[in-house]
């Protein structure tokens, strides 16, 4: 079946549909709300939550193309993960102390996938969410900004930190690469 | 976006493209009921919402309803009142004023009456004319009761004149009823007859004046001789 078809099903409740909705956008969402999200719990809670709104929505929502849809689809993942972290960790936004891990690999055009993810997940909570929001989700400052609850400026902030951090702990050439 | 970052979202990217969440059927069987359910309840506060809406609606027209109609009525009573006050206070700056009033009705009907008289003649107006027509009607009425008595006591001489005529024509029919005493039959026992002995010559029954004496024949005896 057309995925606009199926989208269109979906919308008017057709349970067939839905489960196939379900079925193939899940993997990539629980993706992106583990990203987010405290726990492995915490991230299934958020994508169980983020499918009934998505499945609500669906009805308003005009289809262009994939694309657009993935991303409307991770936005409402992002937001209702962000929600439960929210609730789970209150000092979210407090200074964060930095640990001094470096992973000492030169020349970072040859670090592995597996290890960039690593060292982004290490991250304190405050700079590895906004950094996953503009490097990986796309967000612009001002939309991490509303997200978040915090200023635009504070959204560039944690994110050039979280740069700084990175960079140190890859010892990424940080001349090589420019900003 | 700097070489880290560019490695970085692509190294995101194809994680997220490889990677398989177990937990699918599970969640769809919770999606599943929660989306039943969800329906469901929608469906029923829709219902609910819509009845709830009637019955506020309906409430708040029979308030307004209620509050126009009470304000009517109070308004009606006060006007009412206001009325009432007036005209007590046009009564009470009236001097009242009490008059006999005697009134002879025909034929011995005497009527003594108390009537309280205000000097205003527009006030007294209808109370006049109500004695007056009162007085009017008994009148009326008393002559008519006498004429009836009068007809009543000319139809009885009438009927006892009648009665008696006709009593006299059946009396002409039967003579005999017009006797004072009527014959009766009745049976008397006479026991033995006996010869009356009457020694006193004057009380004998003569019908012939001669008196016969000696050998004649008696004819007076004869006759009677049984």
């Amino acid at each position: 079946m057309q995925l606009q078809k199926i989208i269109h099903k979906s919308s008017k409740g057709d349970r067939r549909a839905q489960k196939q909705f379900f079925e193939l956008y899940a993997d990539r969402l629980f993706a992106v709300a583990k990203r987010y999200a405290v726990s492995y719990e915490s991230a299934e809670e958020a994508l169980f939550q983020a499918f009934l709104k998505i499945f609500e929505k669906l009805p308003d929502f005009e289809f262009i193309n994939e694309p657009a849809l993935v991303g409307w689809l991770s936005r409402i993942v992002i937001n209702q993960a962000l929600m439960d972290r929210r609730k789970e960790l209150s000092t979210l936004y407090k200074l964060e102390t930095i640990d001094e891990e470096h992973y000492n690999i030169a020349g970072t055009e040859t670090v592995d996938d597996a290890v960039l993810i690593e060292v982004v997940n290490r991250l304190p909570d405050g700079y590895k969410t906004v950094f996953m929001m503009h490097v990986v989700d796309g967000y612009a400052h001002k939309e991490i900004a509303e997200t978040l609850g915090i200023s635009e400026s504070t959204s560039r902030s944690q994110f050039f930190k979280a740069r700084k951090l990175l960079q140190k702990k890859l010892n990424y050439n940080y001349g090589q690469a420019g900003t | 976006m700097d070489k880290l970052e560019h490695n970085i979202q692509k190294a995101f990217e194809e994680d997220d493209a490889g990677f398989r969440y177990q937990g699918k059927e599970v969640m769809w069987k919770q999606l599943d009921n929660s989306l039943g359910t969800s329906k469901k309840v929608a469906a029923w506060w829709r219902v609910a919402a819509v009845f709830l809406g009637l019955l506020l609606a309906g409430g708040v027209f029979a308030g307004l309803n209620y509050q126009r109609q009470h304000a009517a009525e109070i308004a009606e009573l006060e006007n009412f009142n206001s009325q009432l006050q007036f005209e007590l206070d046009s009564i009470k700056s009236i001097p009242t004023q009490v008059k006999t009033e005697t009134k002879i009705v025909e034929k011995v009907v005497y009527r003594d009456r108390f009537v309280q008289q205000k000097q205003g003649a527009n006030e007294t107006d209808w109370e006049q004319k109500y004695v007056q027509l009162q007085d009017s009607t008994e009148h009326i009425l008393f002559e008519q009761h006498q004429t009836y008595k009068e007809e009543l006591a000319k139809l009885t001489a009438d009927l006892q004149a009648a009665q008696t005529e006709l009593t006299a024509l059946k009396n002409a029919d039967n003579p005999e009823q017009t006797e004072p005493f009527q014959l009766k039959s009745e049976r008397v026992e006479l026991g033995v007859q006996k010869k009356p002995a009457v020694n006193n010559p004057e009380l004998e029954v003569k019908i012939f004046p001669k008196n016969f004496g000696g050998k004649t024949n008696d004819l007076n005896r004869t006759l009677f001789k049984k």
